[in-house]
């Protein structure tokens, strides 16, 4: 299907990589994590206990392989960030809509963060699997909870419904053509907000995080509505934005692409952000059809869980088999590769030198 | 603190002055007074310095030409334990520290007014209570509006039930509705004792 082609969701689908929805809790007889003291920690082994009579679990707190992707692919606490008494629970629960992953993390003392992170875009039933999920914990630990405000949290923002949606979304066509000032001005207007200043350089790879702003005004129903209604007109905007640089900025964005694709294809060291940015040029490349994807579904757009942005991770790169075009580096860099992640990076951004430009975008670029 | 000329309103500026004995003395005046006594310093030469007022001569220079007769009179006319200006006047009340502004307090957690306007966190629950009509200006700025409309927990919905059985009862009662009344104080019942209404009918059925 032609790129202008695309219906609004598939737009969404396209630039959105995956969506967290968050609801927060706060048990009532304790204070908030601000407050709160070691001693205030002693309950939590009782109250897991009580959490596994509920539904089984998975305690995964002192998995320290994993809490090193938990942040980057579920939007988890940061390892370095938690608290003492943090722990961290997944959960595999049967819902109509299938079998969902859970996370249930306890801040603090009487902190509960449940969320479901998921590259599917159905926001209503998530989020209605995820408050029936919380509605189980509500049986046993009485949340903090007042008629006029709503379910009560430390901090005034998430008060309400506690329901935070947060989207990592793609933005590299608005980014490229400076349109971040007005999409921050018009998500504010629409109760949206991004994790980024207009005067700040962009995230690296213009993975752009929006969340939505209010959870007190309106049910979860309607947070939702508006928040997916903003969404869909941003994936529209977006795509435009790309068209216009395939059909308009013809000579700046094959120069773009083909400094990606040579950087692929030459570079000896290429530090983190540097290779979010050049992923980020090839998936432009490949949206707006300027380029024909390579096949290898490792480099794909949204393969569920952000999983190629993960490669990137040192993490990943040491789990890496031995990787090919080893032999394409000198002496010196082959002898230091498996201390430097950087240079793992390079070898690893090595498949994507392999996309080819189509020859529509060709013939638009002979044209000049 | 007052104005020590005028005893009446707050003192905003200094001034300095020296006395007789030529001791320079600061004096806490109001701008009125201020601005009173340096026309008074021009009209009859005397240096009167006010800190913050205009940029005059450093205190240290300042000292009297002359003290004209109209302000001898003035200053001496009092003894000198009415004198403001001078002496220890054992019945002039101490200067009073600032008033001690009072900060609301949650009494469960101990979090104070100011440091939740800082820091925009809350304690625990019973902040809501203690800072709620603050809380409503500062849901108002960050959130639009002041009050949750959305789902209530399980568990409160059928106290929200109760209560508005309850009511409908007691109208029902007073508009002599009867039959209506019945109706209701069945569904009261029956909320307020499930287990209890079932065995009923049960042995209802049986029977």
């Amino acid at each position: 299907m032609k790129p202008e082609a695309l219906s609004a969701e598939a737009a969404l689908k396209t630039i959105c990589l995956k969506t967290q929805i968050v609801l927060v809790r706060n048990v009532a007889q304790y204070p908030f994590p601000t407050q709160s003291t070691r001693a205030m920690t002693v309950p939590i082994q009782a109250w897991l206990t009580q959490i596994a009579d509920i539904h089984p679990f998975d305690d995964l707190t002192d998995d320290l392989a994993f809490a090193h992707i938990a942040e980057h692919r579920y939007g988890l606490a940061d390892v370095e960030e938690r608290h003492p008494a943090y722990r961290l629970l997944r959960f595999q629960v049967a819902c109509d809509s299938g079998i969902r992953t859970f996370w249930c993390e306890l801040m603090a003392c009487n902190h509960f963060t449940f969320s479901v992170t998921s590259s599917e875009l159905d926001f209503n039933e998530a989020v209605a699997d995820l408050e029936c999920f919380a509605d189980r914990f509500a049986e046993v630990f009485h949340f903090a909870y007042d008629e006029q405000f709503g379910y009560l949290t430390s901090q005034p923002t998430l008060t309400g419904t506690g329901l935070r949606i947060r989207s990592w979304i793609h933005l590299s066509g608005l980014a490229s053509l400076n349109y971040l000032p007005q999409l921050c001005r018009a998500a504010e207007v629409k109760g949206v907000l991004t994790e980024y200043m207009p005067n700040e350089e962009p995230p690296a790879g213009d993975i752009f995080i929006l969340y939505n702003r209010f959870s007190l005004n309106l049910p979860t129903e309607a947070i939702v509505r508006d928040y997916k209604t903003f969404l869909l007109r941003l994936a529209r905007q977006e795509m435009r934005a790309r068209m216009r640089l395939a059909h308009d900025r013809v000579a700046h964005l094959y120069d773009e692409l083909l400094r990606a694709l040579l950087l692929c294809r030459h570079a000896l060291i290429v530090p983190e952000r540097e290779a979010q940015n050049l992923l980020s040029s090839y998936w432009t490349g490949c949206s707006c059809g300027a380029l024909e994807p390579i096949d290898d579904p490792a480099y794909a757009f949204n393969d569920c869980f952000d999983s190629v942005r993960d490669a990137l991770c040192p993490q990943s790169l040491l789990n890496l088999e031995t990787p090919h075009a080893l032999g394409s580096l000198p002496p010196i860099c082959r002898q230091e590769y498996l201390l430097n992640y950087d240079i793992l990076r390079a070898l690893w951004l090595r498949k994507l030198s392999e996309a080819k430009f189509t020859p529509a975008f060709l013939s638009r670029v002979n044209r000049l | 603190m007052k104005c020590e000329l005028c005893h009446q309103n707050n003192a905003e500026t200094v001034l300095y002055r020296q006395t007789d004995a030529g001791v320079r003395e600061e004096l806490y005046v109001c701008e009125s007074c201020a601005a009173r006594e340096r026309a008074f310093e021009q009209q009859h030469g005397i240096q009167v310095a006010a800190m913050d007022a205009s940029p005059l001569m450093p205190p240290d220079k300042h000292f009297p030409r002359s003290i004209p007769p109209e302000l001898e009179e003035k200053l001496m006319g009092l003894s000198p334990a009415d004198n403001p200006f001078f002496g220890d006047n054992p019945e002039r009340p101490d200067p009073q520290p600032d008033d001690l502004i009072q900060l609301k307090t949650c009494p469960h957690c101990g979090i104070a007014e100011d440091e939740v306007q800082l820091s925009l966190h809350l304690g625990c629950a019973h902040c809501y209570d203690v800072f709620r009509e603050e809380l409503k200006v500062l849901f108002k700025d960050l959130q639009g509006c002041t009050s949750f409309h959305g789902k209530p927990p399980a568990w409160l919905s059928a106290k929200f039930q109760l209560r508005d059985l309850k009511r409908k009862l007691q109208e029902a009662i007073e508009k002599e509705q009867f039959d209506e009344a019945k109706k209701l104080m069945q569904a009261l019942r029956a909320l307020e004792s499930p287990s209890e209404d079932n065995t009923a009918s049960e042995d209802t059925d049986e029977a």
